[in-house]
């Protein structure tokens, strides 16, 4: 799983059919300094900025942090195997410490 | 699997229920060939107790779901193992290619210096 931060909701009037209801978020990984990396921004230590789209049914919002579990298995097991995604959220952080280097 | 260190704890109240009780660690990788994001961390699920600055061994797909005794747990993370120790050379580093996500080998990974007695050769 990886830690990310909710950044919005992803919204789409034309969508697969399988993704019907399904809430999705944008989800940017954190970066272990504590913070998200911006849009656009150079990362240091070599860590690329991503952006994940995931589905999520615990609701969670903008701000909020996110486990992202990545895989179909894990799909089928959350949401059914007929959705259409691969990276479903799976917690609601409400806390991490990265003192340790 | 993947070696990686321990760098801290994440907790979380609200998840789903198959991981209610379960520890989360977050992990830096040492390296990690092709992950699903690049991310330079990943979160596991620790059974075996590790903790901050400890070197682990981190499973990755369905074996980690199995660590916790439920095959259906939404897990693809899971800490195995606490490294005691890991040996490498130093021209396994670098010259071929293997690069930590620091880019630094950790120097307690090399082995040490082999004092020489006696003439050179």
């Amino acid at each position: 799983m990886i830690l990310g931060e909710v950044a919005g909701r992803v919204y789409g009037a034309v969508h697969a059919a399988s993704l019907r209801g399904i809430r999705l978020l944008e989800v940017r990984p954190v970066r272990l300094g504590g913070e998200s990396p911006a849009g656009g921004e150079p990362s240091a230590g070599g860590v690329p900025s991503a952006v994940i789209v995931a589905a999520d049914a615990l609701g969670a919002g903008p701000g909020e942090h996110v486990l992202v579990a990545h895989g179909t298995r894990v799909r089928d097991l959350t949401l059914g195997v007929d959705v259409a995604v691969k990276d479903v959220v799976v917690a609601i952080v409400d806390g991490w410490d990265a003192g340790t280097r | 699997m993947i070696l990686g260190r321990v760098v801290g704890h994440v907790w979380a109240t609200r998840k789903h229920a198959k991981i209610a009780r379960v520890r989360l660690l977050l992990v830096r990788p040492y390296f990690w060939y092709n992950p699903p994001h690049e991310t330079g961390h990943v979160v596991a699920v620790d059974l075996v107790g590790a903790g901050p600055g400890e070197d682990v061994i981190v499973c990755l797909g369905e074996p980690a779901r199995r660590t916790l005794g439920d095959a259906n747990a939404p897990v693809e993370a899971s800490v195995m193992a606490i490294v005691d120790r890991v040996e490498m050379r130093r021209e396994t580093f670098g010259a071929r290619g293997l690069r930590t996500l620091d880019g630094e080998i950790p120097e307690r990974w090399l082995p040490p210096e082999r004092k020489r007695v006696g003439p050179p050769p």
